[in-house]
């Protein structure tokens, strides 16, 4: 049966694991998983902390990384993990558009950082930094059966930065003036993002 | 199926294997049949096939049909090697394409079994070491299973489900994403 299960996918091998005890035993196998694993983490741009806990079956690492990988709900340590690009979209302003190397191909993009105390920054002589305290928050606010409503980050006051995930489980923050994708870092060592699973 | 007989014609000179099914049924084979099963090769190499080789896991219902795709599958092999040199390299695919497409009609044909039969060509396959015929197998049951509910599967396979309720709410929690 171990032959059959490696003929198939991902998705119908972990049915195959609520079958029966025997097809448990067959479908949940280290063996089996660990290449899966392997075939799902390459390409991405970032590899979710969760898949570090030593006590899952590769089954379970699969799991929780394809769960992780569907989140939209973005955290602290998503945002403070990864490094982010910053560029403005076109609706701008142009003043600020002419600041930003990546509108005006003259070096790589603007970058910005979140940090763990709740500070926001930017590099050393980045053009539109103004060297203002900036702060960010994560807003998520519920309706009273515990679904989602709104879920936002800030930058100071300044209009809110909608949250989405793309297929290669990076982020974008965006709202109608600027954008922040977070920078693949899948090679980062103790990998990135929450450690307790938030779906 | 209709010319499962002609391999054995033309290699009637060849060494002759007997196979002895669990329920003691004998089937004569030809070498070349026999040795589509490396677990066989490996016993004809090291001489010990003389007096019947004794197959204790294989039922003679199972050993036929495994015999059925052993002649076809040897004969397919032998008429590819006998063709290549008297045919231009046109008209030798043109046989070999052919071939293949007789030979992707036999499989097609041969798999039209109940489920409990495929499971036990399976073991068989295994068994005796016949890679063709454990990936044409194996490939039927997983193409069966595929995209398909736990609940459609055991109904499938009439498996009875020994996992408790908390166990199963537990592996269907823990697959989720597998659902949805």
């Amino acid at each position: 049966m171990g032959r059959v299960m490696e003929l198939l996918d991902a998705r119908s091998v972990a049915r195959c694991t609520a079958v029966s005890r025997a097809w448990r035993g067959v479908a949940a196998d280290d063996r089996l998983w660990a290449p899966m694993c392997a075939e799902l983490m390459a390409g991405k741009a970032h590899i979710p902390r969760l898949t570090l806990i030593r006590t899952g079956s590769k089954l379970s690492t699969y799991s929780m990384a394809i769960m992780d990988g569907k989140r939209s709900r973005i955290t602290k340590e998503d945002l403070c993990d990864h490094a982010w690009e910053y560029r403005f979209t076109i609706a701008a302003p142009e003043y600020w558009r002419n600041l930003d190397p990546s509108w005006k191909h003259t070096g790589p993009p603007m970058r910005r950082y979140f940090h763990p105390d709740g500070y926001h920054s930017a590099d050393p002589h980045d053009a539109v930094w103004g060297g203002h305290e900036c702060t960010y928050t994560v807003i998520t606010s519920f309706v009273g059966d515990g679904r989602i409503r709104e879920h936002y980050v800030r930058i100071n006051r300044w209009p809110p930065l909608k949250v989405s995930r793309k297929d290669d489980w990076s982020w974008e923050l965006s709202n109608h003036l600027y954008r922040y994708n977070s920078i693949p870092d899948a090679d980062k060592k103790g990998c990135t993002g929450p450690l307790f699973p938030v779906w | 199926m209709a010319s499962a007989g002609s391999g054995d014609e033309k290699a009637a000179a060849a060494a002759m294997i007997t196979l002895i099914s669990s329920d003691n049924e004998k089937f004569e084979v030809t070498e070349a049949t026999a040795t589509l099963s490396q677990t066989i090769r490996h016993m004809i190499e090291d001489g010990c096939t003389d007096g019947g080789v004794p197959l204790p896991n294989v039922t003679s219902k199972i050993l036929a049909r495994v015999i059925e795709y052993c002649k076809k599958h040897a004969t397919a092999a032998a008429g590819e090697e006998g063709s290549s040199s008297s045919f231009s390299d046109a008209a030798f695919l043109e046989v070999d394409r052919a071939f293949l497409e007789e030979l992707e009609e036999f499989d097609d044909a041969f798999l039209e079994v109940d489920r409990a039969t495929l499971f036990d060509l399976i073991l068989a396959a295994n068994y005796l070491d016949i890679k063709g015929l454990l990936n044409l197998t194996c490939q039927k049951v997983a193409d069966s299973v595929k995209g398909k509910t736990p609940e459609q599967i055991r109904e499938m396979y009439n498996i009875v489900n020994d996992l408790t309720p908390e166990e199963e709410a537990e592996i269907r929690r823990e697959t989720q994403w597998a659902f949805e």
